[in-house]
């Protein structure tokens, strides 16, 4: 093709291409959003995303929810704030063999009275002592690490903080009061729960969506309603 | 998903490849031989397979993937057009690369094997940095480059993911100074090669993932200050000590169209191709670039400008914010921090790349020659960039899994 022609014919490609390309650009930015938007919808109705489960302060009988990762200490940037942790403690979720606990050897940190070494794991009811805190682990139902510490004696724990059932406890309900409740508010609120297995095998995000949100922590009956 | 946003996701890719279809008809008109008709035949096929057949296959981020498609295809149109042989090694380098990638994204689902051998790991990213600066070529005056054979390839390139893997692994443990330590001594061996550009981008990727995982603003604001004093004071010594080039790309930035016949030169036929451009371009394979230096690496930008137009370098600009974006997103939906970090340190990355390549084209800043991820011609580089796409992907990949993980929990049935 002669380069006078070419360069006609180029010249007039030229607008459809930029218009090709702002078309691009925002298909793109729409995709981008509606993701996001689907993302923050999803969260929504899963408040709980991202927890495993929660830490509880046995003295005060306050809970601390507990993220996959991350570190319990002192200072500001800790996931859990406990005052006076001057060591911080690791701890992580590894997938079918527990919450990995690691911490320096001055905090003298044990898990089930055993101090925390190169591969100290807790699981659901496992308690954590530090400083002057005594901790317990509390996951959801669902969390893959093996089931309760086979430490624990079957039912009834020597602590005589909850009953366990054979099974994890279910979804601790979206809304946590932190710090509002008094121990022994916690404790009739735990012993509330009761073993349930008439849930349906699953339901839809639509249906969580339709429910709406208890702002009691404990006074959706469903939850509690187990026969 | 539902259906109208798998709709509205199948239209980008259309439109993408009916874009690529566009440009390689007119390059098919300029010069009608059987190398264009099977350049036309197989880039955009190729990208539409990758593009539709990949996310189906593999839980990844289809935008993501889409977008580094659309930028590499648009690198090897470019090329295609500047030199076809250009264009069918950066097509060959593509595919390479995006194996590479998909072993990445494999990778990280097995990252517990990179902590079992991170040691060695990390002996083995200084080893391979120290190699130029003993055995290496020198090339615009930096040692950067490895010879094997009939193949050059630049290690600072290929670390960058040992860098953001063994970076993300110790400040995820809290090991600052070790982060440090790791990080100083990959900058000194750059600075042994005298290859500013990516010390500039280790630099200021390191530091970020510091001040994100530290959440300290004072030492943030010491390592930016602490950096430009460094440059300041270290530009006066910068003749004295052998890095003549260096001081001559910041001569060229202060007047370049003073030392517009030396120094300057790359520096205003770039100003001048942009220019001459206009908003549409002069029309792809119709252009007046020939002139500017390195216009396949460094210079990629403004020859681009120059046939496609302003609103389509802007247009451009904004697809890597939305990559950009798109990686800070994965980061932040990331569980764990090492994810996390190791996601922010590849967004930083390709963000941080296309600032200092687009900033010295348009003489924001001095021209340090990096290149532009994904489009500019190079192997390595390219390699480089899809492998930092592939941790992205990697990253995301585990945070869906874990979201369907809490959606179980919450006993919700996926429909």
């Amino acid at each position: 093709m002669q380069p006078e022609v070419y360069r006609m014919i180029a010249m007039l490609f030229r607008y459809w291409l930029a218009v090709l390309m702002i078309v691009i650009l925002w298909l793109a930015i729409r995709w981008l959003y509606r993701e996001r938007a689907a993302y923050i919808a999803t969260l929504r109705v899963l408040p709980d995303a991202g927890l495993i489960g929660e830490l509880v302060d046995l003295e005060t009988g306050k809970s601390y929810s507990l993220p996959r990762e991350g570190f319990i200490g002192g200072k500001r940037q800790a996931d859990i704030g406990l005052k006076g942790i001057v060591y911080p403690i690791h701890f992580e979720l590894i997938e079918h063999e527990g919450i990995l606990i690691e911490a320096s050897k001055r905090l003298r940190a044990l898990v089930d009275d055993k101090p925390v070494g190169k591969k100290t794991f807790a699981y659901h009811g496992s308690f954590l002592e530090a400083g002057a805190y005594r901790l317990r682990f509390r996951l959801f139902e669902g969390v893959p690490v093996p089931e309760m510490n086979p430490t624990l004696a079957d039912g009834i724990d020597e602590e005589g903080v909850w009953d366990f059932p054979d099974q994890q406890m279910w979804i601790v309900p979206s809304v946590i009061e932190k710090g509002g409740q008094t121990a022994d508010n916690q404790l009739e609120a735990y012993a509330s729960y009761k073993e349930t297995d008439n849930l349906e095998e699953g339901f839809c995000l639509d249906d969580l969506k339709n429910k709406t949100p208890s702002t009691e922590p404990w006074g959706d009956e469903e939850w509690t309603d187990g026969q | 998903m539902d259906n109208k946003h798998k709709r509205s996701n199948h239209s980008l890719v259309a439109t993408i490849t009916l874009f690529i279809v566009s440009c390689f008809v007119l390059l098919l008109l300029k010069e009608l031989t059987l190398q264009s008709v099977m350049m036309l035949a197989l880039v955009p096929g190729g990208f539409y397979f990758l593009s539709t057949f990949i996310p189906q296959k593999f839980s990844v981020d289809g935008l993501l993937l889409t977008l580094v498609n659309f930028l590499c295809c648009i690198g090897i149109i470019v090329l295609y057009r500047m030199n076809p042989q250009y264009g069918v090694n950066q097509a060959i380098n593509f595919l390479a690369g995006f194996l590479a990638m998909i072993l990445c994204m494999l990778g990280i689902r097995y990252i517990e094997a990179f902590k079992l051998f991170r040691i060695p790991f990390t002996m083995a990213c200084i080893a391979v940095m120290l190699a130029p600066v003993l055995i290496g070529k020198e090339i615009h005056g930096a040692k950067a480059w490895l010879t094997l054979g009939r193949f050059s390839v630049q290690p600072s390139e290929l670390v960058k993911v040992g860098l953001v893997l063994v970076n993300g692994y110790l400040l995820s443990k809290r090991k600052l100074l070790v982060s440090i330590t790791f990080s100083a001594i990959m900058l000194l061996l750059l600075l042994l090669q005298k290859d500013m550009g990516t010390a500039l981008l280790y630099y200021a990727v390191a530091l970020m993932m510091m001040y994100v995982s530290t959440g300290s603003l004072s030492f943030f604001l010491a390592g930016v200050v602490g950096a430009t004093g460094t440059v300041v004071v270290g530009y006066q010594l910068l003749k004295r000590i052998g890095f003549a080039h260096l001081s001559r790309r910041v001569t060229a930035w202060l007047s370049p169209w003073h030392t517009y016949q030396d120094e300057g030169y790359q520096t205003v036929q770039s100003l001048l191709a942009i220019v001459n451009g206009g908003l549409f371009g002069l029309g792809l394979g119709a252009g007046n670039a020939s002139n500017i230096p390195v216009r396949e690496a460094d210079s990629i930008f403004p020859f681009m400008v120059n046939e496609f137009g302003m609103i389509f370098g802007v247009c451009l600009i904004l697809i890597y914010t939305v990559i950009f974006v798109r990686g800070i997103g994965i980061a932040l939906r990331a569980r764990q921090k090492f994810f996390s970090l190791i996601a922010l340190g590849c967004s930083v990355f390709i963000g941080f790349q296309v600032f200092v390549i687009i900033g010295g084209n348009i003489n924001l800043i001095p021209i340090t020659g990096v290149t532009l991820p994904f489009i500019s011609y190079g192997g390595t580089s390219l390699l480089s960039s899809l492998c930092i796409v592939g941790v992205l992907q990697g990253v995301e990949w585990v945070n869906r899994t874990q979201m369907a993980l809490d959606a179980r929990m919450a006993y919700c049935r996926e429909d």
